[in-house]
């Protein structure tokens, strides 16, 4: 027994969390070697539940846990560890364990980049361009690898960079089912992570504790779209605990996915237009990007300028070209194909560039 | 004494001659009718003894047996009332018929009263007479009208019994019916486009799918006009042929269309068969073998409203009379086949609620419910609709502002003459640019290097799931056809393509 084992023993018994979260190192172990008497004093809980706790962590052998782990290929750090993130280590409830697969490495900058599951084209578009551009400057992105907006900041800091993504799941239940690629691709350059043991399914519950890590690994927090009761929000409740920054991109006022943030903006949030006003933050140099400039005919130029960046229907830019259908559609797939628009569900039209 | 009558049945769309013979022999007062009789033809019976008594014939008691000739089909429907009262007179010796008995064919139901009435499936029946050399036909003045369309053949409508006992005894003379031409050439346009305000993608892609018949989907929001998109098709698809027009009318004499006027139908057929549809009221047959929805729009419109709500099973059997323009029923006394060459045209919500990429109203679906609603409609299917396209709700701010659309008139002309140039490429043959086989997209749609290396460039970006680049060809080439292009262009293809993306993919 040593404390690192004493640790994960803790950290697969995730209902038994909470009474240790408070412990030094060295109390667990005694946890482990001492009786019920020592367990009631370090816990400060009653009789009854220190001895079905002692029970409960006496019942598992962890040699063969850590050997079980080992065989799914899945690396974990405890509280014990010097490998474990600094970053988490002021948090007064840092996990136990952190079971991961990929590379732990703390050496750059951490942004977390949150936003809805159901998110807008613009939210998910300004994500994926945000997220590229801060690992180009050498960021490392972490999000919860959810649909929409997480899922579009990991794709972007991929492009990149360097990203980690937090589950809310044991890290061999990818979640959502869509993401299995995407997250092979994240271990191979940043890490998968979760404090949750493997096996564990994906519960609602389990999320908010998900968050907190996303908040705690990063230096800022940058919610891109949140509706009114988002769980990007309690992302950045976290990260206001944490005395963390907490930067938000506008969107329509109109915009149902967006009025969370702007709630954020009113209770003093910063707001940033940018990938540079980021960096500017952080104190990180600027990186130049190359503007290719694309020649376009004088069809396409007209259909682009009709097109906003939030949305606009097919019909309505049809309307204000005031050519025949044909010419518009196909100026519109010329477009797409020069990835300066994108088109949407619905008929929808935005500007990407 | 025995009497030999000509009639005529009716297996999927093609009539058979019935020879019916009536033996009249003394004995206890018995009739039988043989000869694989359903129930109707039983009960001709009794309205053959009262049609008789109240026509001031006598109907004598005697055994009487009738025998419909070939004995192993099975004979369905009241239309042998007439010929079997025609054999029974003869027989009793009340009727002395000159030599046309035998160059006539009688068809029809009789009332007690003697009088005739119209029967399913008249113009088949007068095709096959015509087709085996009879001279004439006997039938209720409704079935007349619709049978004088064949030219060849002298269609004698009698109004009762008395009238074909007159006729065929040589006692009175009875007009040969006139072709009635009076709706030729009409068609209904109830739905004209110039109704349809906005909606210039959909309005586009419909033109192009009526130009080279292609197959589509639309998708959107609950009260976007995809109903009224679709049931304009008839008024912008090119007028029935003449022998399409025969083709459809048959199908619906079969399928009897009570209440229309009977004449040739010269309207393109639109059908809109409800979700809850049985498997053989979409492909036909049946225990009455009739002929489904698929056949009913032979040359015309299929529509399939709610695609997603239609069962899997249901959909499935859509895939064969797709590819093969027609349908095989396979019955245990044999195969039946039924044309069913028809524009699949599908309408469906984007998402459970409806209102996924809606301006106005938030879909309230969750991601799950979403894709689970969309994948009810099977690949293989999808494989085979060459267009999609999404049609958005119009604005309040919209409907006042547009200007009324194009009339359709206008949009059939360029129907028109883009088939023209499909006639000519398929030198003759009925094939349109959606029916192309693989070897002849191959021929007919070639497209430019610069198009081609364009298209590898951008494919990525523009269809994700590239499935069906056969089918961006086809669109491409009709595209070109409407513009009056011989070469697909660049620009042909850059618009086709925004008919096989429909956006979302990314959410999904």
């Amino acid at each position: 027994m040593n404390k690192r084992l004493a640790w994960l023993g803790v950290g697969l018994n995730q209902q038994l969390w909470r009474y240790f979260r408070h412990l030094r190192d060295d109390e667990v172990e005694e946890v482990y070697k001492g009786s019920v008497k020592t367990t009631m004093r370090l816990l400060g809980v009653n009789r009854e539940v220190a001895s079905a706790t002692d029970k409960q962590l006496s019942s598992i052998d962890l040699e063969a846990e850590d050997e079980k782990i080992e065989r799914l290929q899945i690396n974990f750090v405890t509280r014990a560890d010097r490998s474990y993130p600094e970053s988490l280590r002021n948090l007064y409830d840092k996990p136990a364990v952190l079971f991961f697969k990929g590379d732990l490495n703390e050496s750059n900058d951490v942004v977390a980049m949150v936003g809805s599951r159901k998110s807008t084209a613009y939210g998910r578009t300004i994500a994926r361009e945000i997220a590229s551009s801060l690992a180009e400057a050498g960021i490392t992105i972490v999000s919860g690898m959810a649909r929409g907006i997480d899922s579009a900041a990991h794709k972007g800091a991929l492009e990149q960079g360097r990203t980690v993504a937090v589950f809310g799941a044991g890290i061999d239940k990818i979640y959502p089912p869509e993401n299995r690629d995407l997250a092979k691709e994240i271990e191979k350059s940043g890490a998968i992570i979760s404090e949750y043991p493997p096996g564990t399914p994906p519960r609602a519950l389990n999320f908010p504790g998900r968050n907190r890590i996303i908040a705690g690994l990063a230096k800022v927090v940058l919610i891109i779209e949140a509706s009114k009761r988002s769980g990007a929000l309690i992302t950045a409740d976290f990260a206001l605990e944490q005395g963390k920054d907490i930067l938000v991109v506008p969107g329509s006022i109109k915009s149902a996915v967006s009025a969370g943030c702007h709630g954020l903006i009113k209770d003093g949030a910063g707001v940033i237009e940018s990938a540079d006003d980021v960096l500017e933050l952080l104190g990180c140099e600027r990186v130049e990007r190359k503007e290719t400039q694309q020649v376009l005919s004088e069809g396409e130029t007209k259909v682009l300028a009709n097109v906003d960046y939030y949305k606009t229907h097919v019909d309505t830019i049809i309307k204000d070209d005031g050519r025949s259908e044909q010419k518009v559609l196909a100026d519109l797939s010329m477009l797409q194909a020069q990835g300066l628009i994108k088109k949407q569900v619905g008929g929808w039209y935005l500007r990407v560039r | 004494m025995l009497c030999v009558v000509k009639s005529a049945a009716i297996v999927g769309l093609e009539a058979y001659q019935v020879e019916i013979e009536v033996d009249i022999s003394k004995g206890l007062p018995v009739f039988t009718i043989v000869g694989l009789p359903d129930a109707a033809v039983q009960e001709s019976r009794e309205r053959v003894r009262a049609a008789i008594k109240n026509s001031e014939f006598e109907f004598k008691a005697n055994r009487v047996t009738v025998n419909l000739a070939p004995a192993d089909m099975r004979k369905e429907g009241p239309s042998f009332d007439l010929p079997i009262a025609i054999g029974l007179l003869i027989s009793a010796g009340q009727l002395k018929p000159d030599s046309r008995l035998d160059q006539y064919w009688m068809v029809g139901e009789l009332s007690l009263t003697g009088d005739v009435k119209p029967i399913k499936g008249a113009l088949s029946i007068a095709i096959g007479a015509a087709e085996r050399g009879v001279k004439g036909l006997l039938a209720s003045p409704e079935n007349a009208r619709e049978a004088a369309i064949i030219d060849s053949l002298n269609v004698v409508p009698v109004r009762n019994l008395s009238e074909a006992a007159q006729f065929l005894s040589g006692e009175k003379h009875i007009e040969f019916q006139k072709k009635d031409d009076s709706n030729a050439g009409q068609r209904v346009s109830e739905n004209d486009y110039s109704d349809i305000k906005g909606q210039f993608q959909a309005r586009r892609a419909i033109e192009i799918a009526a130009a080279g018949g292609h197959n589509m989907l639309m998708i959107g929001p609950p009260g976007s006009g995809k109903t009224m998109l679709a049931s304009g098709l008839p008024t912008i698809l090119p007028e029935l042929s003449p022998e399409e027009a025969i083709d459809v009318t048959k199908i619906y004499s079969i399928y009897g269309n009570d209440g229309e006027k009977r004449g040739l139908i010269w309207k393109r057929p639109f059908r809109s068969p409800h979700h809850t549809i049985s498997f053989t009221g979409l492909v036909g047959g049946g225990q009455k073998l009739r002929p489904g929805e698929i056949t009913l729009s032979h040359h015309g419109v299929l529509f399939l409203d709610e695609l997603p709500q239609f069962g899997p099973s249901i959909l499935q059997t859509l895939r064969q009379p797709i590819e093969a323009k027609e349908i095989t029923i396979a019955r245990a006394s044999g195969n039946l086949t039924y044309p069913a060459s028809f524009m699949l045209v599908c309408a469906m919500n984007p998402c459970p609620c409806g209102y996924l990429g809606d301006a106005k109203k938030e879909c309230t679906c969750s991601l799950g419910k979403i894709q689970r609603y969309r994948s009810r409609v099977s690949g293989p299917l999808l494989d085979r609709i060459d267009m999609q396209v999404e049609v958005a709700r119009l604005t309040k701010s919209d409907l006042m502002q547009c200007t009324p659309g194009e009339k359709s008139e206008e949009i059939r002309r360029r129907v028109d003459s883009a088939r023209a140039i499909q006639r000519q490429r398929f030198s003759g043959n009925h094939v349109l640019n959606s029916q192309m086989s693989a070897s002849q997209v191959r021929t007919f749609c070639k497209i430019s290097n610069e198009s081609k290396t364009w298209l590898n460039r951008a494919l990525d970006k523009l269809l994700p799931t590239a499935r069906g680049y056969d089918r961006l060809l086809k669109t491409s080439r009709t595209i070109a056809d409407l513009s009056g292009n011989e070469e697909i262009e660049l620009a042909d293809l850059a618009e086709a393509i925004q008919y096989r993306s429909v956006g979302g993919g990314e959410i999904l």
